[in-house]
């Protein structure tokens, strides 16, 4: 539906359109219904006028050149003129910058739409094209997120991190092999192991094996005052609380990890630990608290040149901006984070930003956009035995078919994901994926098959005091509203049997 | 494209990338108004005189010795138009057999090299030639052709050892048609082929250019044979004095960075190519002029001066794009000599935003009252000045301030990356020997600009 807001643009592309000359249209918008609009609009202004959609994505310069040229006349729409932008597509962009007059010669509207904040590269990129520009265009639209999509944050990656799978697991078999040969008096290795093992089994998702062996190592090196192994045991403690959704506990050790590091001249692990704390913050939504710790952390680490450390709180950083709904900048942001992971090879950080980049994406409605970013994502934490990061991409993959009416898949995708959270214990990330299928059914007013998941959603989310639990609730009521109490209570007890 | 007497005309009569030659009626000549620019200069570095009749190459210069030139603007400025203009006045038969290559039309594919631009050079020769009806003598076509039959061998063993399929020529080794039509067709053939491979897959393109670059010096050779050959028949035939090579679209080409790798490392080969070239020269090279210099001359082709430094108008000027407008549209389209003036204005000198500015002030025109009203000439220019600001970056405001304050204070504007990255985007327009800069007029009037560099101040 077109808003009243958008009248006077579409007057002005209206009038460009009139005469069937050629035009080079750059048309801004911040959501794909926005994309959708505007050519049913066209269809009705100009229903006598041919409208060809040409996509860009994952095309050669052969392939664009060759559908373009199929084209004699009419209104070309480009829903991703943008994606040529990118460094892999730089060979085709500027083929087709130096087609400009082969092009310009027909009666051809080319409608390019691209996301607002490009239009700073539109110049550089297309130089040529630009010089001709007939008309530029903006349009913004609010939109509600229905479905809980989730970002991920980041923490500083060990040299664990990027080991794949196989590679943790053999590495986790190798130090419980050293563990059980170590002599018992020698606790320094004791702790060194305990704290290495309860690293892998963090990082493989077992928070209960993980908490059993860093609680093991905490201690023996307060045992012989230890304190940057203490310092950095109780920042991994606090990791693992965090993930699994205690972020009450999470906060106990960070700010316990952060008094003890005042001590040390060791700025990395202090970066470190401001930007877990900034992380709790975040995900009890205090945004101000949260994008204070990253910003020092932030701060300390390009002082000191520590990468790792600025990479992490860029990404998180982004994560504020996505909470205030400022995609574009999130998305600068976690551009930014990307490109340190890139140099630095920190795969599975960037598996994580790369599903933040999707979710920005997915949240304006470039459904597209966010599949390719989300699918990189995956693929990555597949590689690395990643579950947790797997997971959480598979959910958000879910939304995007959501999106699309395809339910079926969607379905698929929630499923696969709720199994995973069940499995390395993620009781937030269980809440999530159950209120999102929940959503799902919901939406297609399956509401005796959307009670049960919201119903168990919601009880993980009161357990964990997590702010989400409000919004299944709105959902709950619903559709007692549309049941009635009887039935209602009647599925309620089913589950609870 | 006919005169618009009506607002519907408008549209198509201010096309705004449609070059125009002299013999078009939209055609106007701005000579004098450029600066410091003169055609003359680019007829003498072309060795040619004025005659009565027209053009005539300067036999008694140094036939040995051809000129490659660069002709350096901005984008809008009319590089395009001028260089159809000398195409068309320099081709005569006292004067050059001109063969334009728009290599931006007529090259589809990506990755251009300079290689491509060659070849494509000789295919555009051998259509010329076929079209003129030159009769080349039978042993040069002969010599030609065997020498690309060889190359395309070469080519083809390269294809095979890639696993690829070989280049088809249509030549058998029986082939016994030796007359000058069906060698030069041939020939010709080959060359097609030839450049029809550079748009294939990249492992084939670069096949091809491979050997033609591992062989340069021979291919130069037997270009520059070629092309003294077709010289002395173009005399003999009165068809023309030397072969002049116009080059259009060299900036559209390529990445900046391929570009100037090009011009700068590959000159050496572009110099063994001894034909007579004109190129145009990306903008972004202009700061390489010292370097270029060393292998061949360049120009510059400013803006159109309208307004001097201390804000006077250059009456010849505006009186000239009053011209410009008034030989596409007819003067009572517009409610008055006002908005025209207007319009020309807030062009700033470039044919190309006073076309812009006009299309943009058409579609607000009211198709009741039948004309352009200064009301609609005033909201297409606050439109295109705001539309114009988005692509400023924030840093690049303070550049803005700081030419502001040189302009006031009279001093001269100089030259670093971020200037050039402000005339690329037309946010500035360079007058004159380069010296006198001034801010696009439109930006002067966006909201964003008066608020970070006026008010500011």
């Amino acid at each position: 539906m077109i808003e009243p807001a958008f009248h006077d643009e579409l007057a002005l592309l209206k009038g460009a359109l009139k005469q069937e000359n050629f035009r080079f249209i750059l048309i801004g918008h911040n959501h794909r219904s926005i994309y959708l609009d505007i050519k049913n609009w066209l269809s009705e202004q100009f229903p006598d006028r041919h409208l060809a959609e040409v996509i860009f994505r994952d095309k050669s310069y052969r392939q664009i050149s060759d559908e373009l040229s199929t084209i004699e006349k009419g209104i070309i729409l480009i829903p991703d003129f943008d994606a040529l932008f990118r460094e892999e597509n730089t060979a085709a962009l500027v083929a087709l910058n130096q087609r400009r007059d082969h092009f310009a010669k027909k009666p051809l509207a080319f409608l390019c739409f691209i996301q607002p904040s490009n239009f700073l590269k539109v110049p550089q990129k297309i130089p040529d094209w630009w010089s001709l520009r007939s008309l530029e265009l903006e349009f913004e639209r609010e939109v509600a997120s229905e479905g809980f999509l989730e970002l991920i944050p980041i923490n500083e990656s060990s040299s664990f991190t990027d080991l794949p799978l196989v590679g943790k697991e053999t590495e986790l078999m190798r130090l419980l092999d050293q563990l059980a040969v170590a002599d018992p008096n020698n606790k320094v290795l004791l702790g060194n192991l305990n704290a290495r093992i309860g690293q892998l089994y963090f990082y493989l998702g077992m928070y209960a094996d993980a908490l059993m062996y860093l609680e093991a190592g905490l201690n023996i090196s307060k045992e012989l005052k230890n304190q940057e192994e203490e310092i950095s045991i109780l920042n991994a403690l606090g990791q693992v609380y965090y993930m699994g959704g205690d972020l009450n506990k999470a906060k106990y050790y960070f700010e316990n990890s952060l008094y003890l590091s005042d001590n040390l001249n060791n700025p990395q692990i202090k970066i470190s630990i401001l930007n877990n704390i900034g992380l709790v913050f975040w995900k009890k939504y205090e945004y101000e608290k949260a994008r204070d710790f990253f910003e020092q952390s932030l701060k300390s680490s390009q002082k000191t040149n520590y990468l790792q450390g600025e990479n992490s709180a860029l990404n998180n950083i982004g994560l504020i901006y996505e909470a205030e709904r400022k995609y574009d900048k999130a998305r600068k942001y976690f551009e930014k984070s990307l490109n340190i992971q890139r140099v630095i090879g920190d795969r599975l950080n960037e598996a994580a930003t790369l599903n933040n980049i999707g979710e920005t994406y997915l949240a304006q409605g470039h459904n597209d956009e966010a599949i390719y970013f989300f699918e990189k994502s995956f693929e990555i934490s597949q590689e690395l035995g990643d579950a947790r990061g797997g997971g959480i991409t598979l959910n958000n993959i879910s939304q995007v078919y959501k999106n699309k009416r395809d339910y079926k898949l969607a379905l698929n995708y929630l499923n696969k994901s709720l199994a995973i959270s069940q499995k390395i214990n993620d009781k937030l990330g269980e809440a999530v994926v159950l209120h999102n299928i929940g959503y799902l059914y919901f939406t297609q007013e399956l509401y005796e098959e959307a009670l049960p998941f919201f119903a168990l959603a919601f009880k993980i989310g009161i357990q964990l005091s997590s702010p989400k639990a409000k919004i299944t609730e709105k959902y709950l009521n619903a559709i007692l509203s549309s049941l009635g109490e009887a039935r209602y209570q009647e599925i309620i007890s089913q589950i609870e049997e | 494209m006919k005169k618009a007497f009506s607002l519907e005309e408008i549209d198509a009569a201010v096309n705004k990338f449609m070059p125009v030659t002299p013999s078009h009626p939209f055609y106007v000549n701005f000579d004098n108004l450029r600066g410091d620019f003169q055609e003359r200069e680019v007829m003498r570095m072309l060795h040619v005189h004025t005659v009565e009749e027209g053009y005539q190459f300067n036999e008694a210069y140094d036939r040995a010795n051809k000129t490659l030139l660069f002709l350096a603007g901005m984008r809008g400025s009319g590089k395009t138009s001028e260089l159809a203009k000398y195409a068309q006045i320099l081709h005569a038969p006292d004067c050059y057999f001109v063969i334009t290559c728009n290599i931006d039309e007529e090259l589809d594919m990506d990755n251009v090299q300079y290689m491509d631009i060659v070849i494509y050079q000789l295919e555009k020769l051998l259509t010329k030639v076929k079209e003129a009806g030159l009769k080349l003598d039978d042993s040069i076509l002969e010599s030609m052709t065997e020498w690309f039959k060889v190359r395309v061998k070469e080519i083809n063993r390269s294809l095979k050892a890639k696993g690829g399929l070989a280049i088809e020529t249509g030549i058998g080794e029986e082939d016994q048609a030796f007359s000058v039509k069906g060698l030069l067709g041939k020939l010709l053939g080959i060359t097609l082929k030839l450049k029809g491979e550079l748009s294939g897959s990249y492992d084939r393109a670069e096949s091809v250019r491979e050997t033609f670059r591992r062989r340069f010096s021979d291919f130069s050779q037997k270009f520059n044979a070629f092309i003294e050959q077709t010289n002395d028949q173009l005399r003999r035939e009165k068809k023309g004095k030397e072969v002049l090579f116009i080059i259009d679209g060299l900036e559209k080409t390529m990445s900046a960075e391929t570009r100037r790798k090009i011009i700068m490392e590959e000159s050496n080969r572009i110099r063994q190519i001894k034909v007579n070239t004109l190129f145009t020269l990306p903008i972004e090279l202009m700061k390489e002029e010292p370097r270029i210099r060393n292998f061949a001359e360049i120009i510059t082709f400013p803006t159109v001066k309208i307004c001097e430094r201390d804000g006077t108008e250059v009456d010849a000027a505006m009186k000239k794009f009053e011209e410009f407008v008034d030989q596409r549209i007819d003067y009572l389209l517009f409610d008055s000599i006002k908005t025209i003036r207007l319009a020309i204005q807030y062009s700033g000198g470039s044919p190309r935003q006073l076309l812009s500015i006009i299309e943009k002030a058409n579609w607000q025109a009211d198709s009741g009252i039948g004309k352009i009203t200064c009301e609609n000439m005033e909201r297409a220019i606050e439109k295109e000045g705001n539309a114009l600001a988005r692509y400023i970056e924030p840093q690049e405001f303070e550049i803005l301030k700081e030419i502001k304050s040189d302009l006031e204070s009279g001093a001269p504007i100089g030259f670093d990356v971020a200037i050039q990255t402000l005339l690329e985007k037309n946010i500035l327009f360079e007058y004159n020997d380069g010296t006198y800069k001034r801010v696009n007029p439109l930006l002067e009037r966006s909201k964003l600009y008066q608020h970070k560099v006026l008010n500011a101040s």
